[in-house]
């Protein structure tokens, strides 16, 4: 018993309280710990990975692009991880594999492998964002991205 | 007296008044969580509940044979308004026969695959109910440390009473990730 509590179990039990009360907060409030599945971030993010979503990230700022994000389903069990490319009011396009953001070409230095996809354009209302995963080797079928509203974005992914 | 005696009889008065309120204040706190649980457990939220958890085992193919499939279609129809419609993406079925023909005939890559309903929440009216929830298709290898997600999909249910049960009179697939 002395090995587990210490000298002064008292001490100890206040301390453990405090880490066990610490830690519940934070996974509450603060952190969304995320098991990444699948392979439509890669190479960005393995299958398997272990991450958090940071739920403060945009208390006091709105998403931008490049932002990778946690996007809630019914609840937050099961989220989407995705890659923010398109901002509210903007016109997405995709075209032989090229993102068009009102027309112009965008710049996608974490995107390594791409195959022809095609979609027709898109404007975004107010407070929609484009999502779409790195990897898009895959055929288009297979992978989930498109537009969420802000309230379904959880929080910026931490690392 | 000293100063300090006076002081310990007074605080041990204040200490026994308070713990002479805080005796029937638990009570009064303990009777109330008791009877918002029983109307909790007996509700009809909780009853919805348990025929999603009970419905998800029977749509979950894991260790069925041949003879068992068939038990378990059986079983499937209590669940299901016979006008059901069921909208999936782009597909539709209207009936619960229909339904139950493609759940038979469903060949799953793996009989390890489990059906689980997440982050389910229930609104109940009179004698129809919705139940928004995740529908969770994980891969449940026992050599693996943890299940591994397949898919997942968004929805809502919509249940009425049926003969005095909750049976599902439509279900529509939510698309998270709009296109």
């Amino acid at each position: 018993m002395r090995i587990l509590f210490g000298s002064n179990p008292r001490a100890t039990i206040a301390r453990s309280l405090t880490i066990i009360a610490v830690s519940a907060i934070v996974l509450r409030f603060v952190l969304l710990p995320v098991r990444l599945e699948g392979i439509s971030m890669l190479p960005t993010y393995e299958d398997g990975e272990i991450n958090f979503a940071n739920r403060l990230a945009y208390k006091f700022k709105t998403p931008v692009r490049g932002d990778v994000v946690a996007i809630r389903m019914a609840g937050e069990s099961v989220v989407y991880v995705k890659r923010i490319i398109g901002l509210p009011h903007e016109e997405v396009r995709i075209r032989m594999g090229t993102v068009l953001i009102n027309g112009k070409p965008l710049v996608e230095p974490t995107v390594r492998y791409r195959i022809p996809w095609n979609m027709a354009p898109m404007t975004l209302r107010t407070d929609e964002y484009f999502l779409v995963g790195d990897n898009r080797s895959m055929d288009m079928m297979n992978h989930d991205f498109g537009r969420a509203m802000r309230g379904r974005i959880v929080g910026k992914l931490l690392y | 007296m000293p100063p300090s005696a006076g002081r310990t009889i007074a605080g041990n008065q204040t200490g026994s008044a308070s713990a002479r309120l805080l005796i029937p204040l638990c009570g009064v706190l303990l009777v109330i969580a008791g009877v918002l649980t029983y109307r909790w457990w007996t509700g009809e939220e909780h009853v919805i509940r348990g025929r999603l958890e009970s419905l998800a085992t029977l749509l979950s193919p894991a260790g069925d044979s041949g003879f068992s499939t068939i038990s378990r279609i059986g079983q499937l129809r209590g669940y299901f308004a016979p006008d059901v419609r069921v909208q999936l993406g782009g597909d539709e079925i209207i009936s619960r026969d229909a339904l139950l023909a493609l759940v038979s005939r469903w060949q799953p890559p793996t009989k390890n695959l489990k059906i689980e309903f997440v982050d389910v929440s229930v609104t109940v009216e009179d004698d129809t109910a919705l139940a928004s929830l995740t529908a969770k298709l994980s891969n449940t290898d026992a050599a693996a440390a943890e299940d591994t997600i397949a898919d997942a999909r968004e929805g809502v249910l919509t249940f009425r009473k049926l003969d005095g049960e909750w049976v599902i009179s439509s279900v529509e697939s939510t698309d998270t990730l709009q296109r």
